[in-house]
């Protein structure tokens, strides 16, 4: 009996493991940037290169993250509602027929905060725990 | 001579490396980079060829001809203008490298943009990314609409590339975002010309999920030596859905040609493929069916079932096998004209896609 209550025990440890929460995706901008808040959709559109507009802003540049990034999973399958690979291929189309140009690929969080602290036509995404005030949040996924 | 002043040619020194360097450093932020490649392998049962001539067609000793790559260079000059351009090299065409497309993009408003210079052929689903094996499930885009070999008429449906100008919309309204590309221009080909081409696609897309797409186009032959082309009129129809809804994959699409008066090279081509994505797998059934010449001597009717899997097995690259079968209800639809085929012949492939 008690070896069954560990075995169960370890059983509901790992279905807990296994449905944390995962990070919660900030869609971020430069402060200075005149960016008011987004909706889910406008996002969605923005980062699959179907709009280029967000409200207070003349031009954007889109910063994303690299394939390897955990960050870059979250935010294709919160945000763009796609698994990695069918981002990946929804942007091989978008770029191979020239219709648009995808958004630069930085390493990971740091780089992208760091690059749209630094950018005033910059809108990127980061995990939200790393957010501070030298961004702006225009949108939180959980 | 006058000496120069150090501290001022100092001074103007550093200027210029500082401007030099943020220059680089600005256009290193304006200008990005891709390619994509692809390697296949195509074998059949039978000695005649299909998709080609001898020395690219799939046949019995087996064929590469499927391997291409590409490099992709976009320039943005600034928040409305851009330059985009894409270099080509594959099997085909002895790995002759050539611009496969390279145009400026003028953005007028966030809606309307205007395009002008050597363009990707725009009609179809598909024609747009057709070498870029990694963005469809199968190792190449359906034969009977997307090529432009196969027997000397072939479906004539898709080219590669014109040269002329475009003008884009779209809109949005709700979940559904609607475009329309109004273009003209002309087509070079081996041998011919079409000039005065004109056409206009329109696109319905639901929330990127499922697209419906109406292409239409017409131009005219030029071609040299032959009487009976030259001076035709060539008009093409197409009309598509593609779904990508709850892992389910979904293609139907047709296309419908005529060659002025010549009714040996009408032709009406359709296929359909459904996919279920499971994980990294995504198995795929297609058909496709082609007539060309209907009522007339030379009339072919010809259609393929494959059976295919994608396997997703690295971040972006993709391994694919395919199993069809040909068969040639009449005439010799997409095998060498004068050939006589077998009635069915099969065919497997291989291929490894990757983006980068």
């Amino acid at each position: 009996m008690k070896k069954f209550n560990m075995t169960l025990i370890a059983a509901c440890a790992a279905l807990l493991v296994s449905t944390a929460p995962l990070a919660e995706i900030a869609i971020i901008a430069n402060p200075a940037s005149g960016a008011g808040e987004l909706d889910a959709k406008t996002a969605k559109k923005l980062f699959l290169g179907k709009t280029k507009s967000v409200p207070g802003m003349s031009g954007v540049t889109l910063v994303g993250q690299t394939d390897d990034s955990p960050t870059k999973a979250e935010f294709t399958q919160k945000i763009t509602k796609k698994q990695p690979a069918k981002y990946k291929a929804y942007w091989s189309k978008m770029i191979f027929s020239g219709k648009a140009v995808p958004p630069k690929e930085l390493a990971n969080d740091a780089e992208v905060k760091a690059y749209v602290a630094g950018h005033a036509d910059a809108i990127g995404y980061v995990d939200a725990s790393i957010v501070d005030d030298t961004v702006k949040v225009l949108l939180r996924a959980p | 001579m006058k000496r120069i002043n150090a501290p001022i040619a100092s001074l103007v020194l550093c200027s210029a490396l500082v401007s030099s360097q943020t220059l680089a450093a600005s256009w290193a932020d304006r200008i990005s980079l891709g390619g994509f490649a692809s390697t296949n392998y195509n074998l059949t049962n039978s000695d005649t060829p299909f998709n080609g001539p001898a020395d690219i067609g799939h046949d019995d000793k087996g064929s590469w001809s499927g391997t291409r790559m590409g490099l992709n260079i976009n320039a943005d000059i600034n928040n409305r203008f851009r330059f985009a351009s894409q270099f080509f090299a594959g099997k085909a065409e002895d790995f002759d490298l050539h611009i496969d497309w390279a145009f400026g993009d003028l953005s007028l408003t966030d809606e309307i943009s205007i395009r002008a210079g050597k363009i990707k052929f725009p009609v179809g689903l598909v024609n747009e990314y057709a070498q870029v094996g990694y963005a469809m499930p199968w190792i190449d885009t359906p034969v009977v609409i997307y090529t432009e070999m196969g027997s000397p008429n072939g479906p004539q449906m898709t080219r590669e590339s014109y040269t002329g100008a475009s003008a884009l919309g779209n809109i949005s309204a709700g979940d559904w975002t609607l475009g329309a590309d109004l273009f003209g221009g002309e087509v070079a080909l081996e041998g011919a010309n079409v000039r005065r081409l004109g056409g206009l696609n329109l696109t319905a897309d639901w929330d990127d999920s499922v697209l419906f797409k109406v292409s239409a186009y017409q131009g005219v032959m030029s071609v040299a030596g032959n009487p009976m082309m030259d001076g035709a009129k060539h008009k093409v129809l197409m009309y598509g859905v593609k779904t990508d809804w709850n892992d389910i994959i979904f293609y139907a699409e047709r296309g419908d040609v005529t060659m002025g008066e010549i009714n040996e090279m009408k032709a009406t081509s359709w296929y359909t493929t459904l996919g279920y994505q499971m994980g990294k797998l995504l198995p795929h059934l297609t058909y496709q069916s082609y007539e060309q010449g209907k009522g007339s001597p030379q009339e072919d009717e010809q259609n393929i079932i494959t059976l295919g899997l994608r396997w997703d097995f690295l971040p972006s690259v993709a391994l694919k096998a395919e199993l069809s079968q040909i068969k040639t209800n009449k005439g010799v639809g997409l095998f060498p004209q004068g050939s006589t085929p077998a009635g069915t012949v099969n065919m497997v492939g291989f291929g490894l896609d990757t983006v980068f």
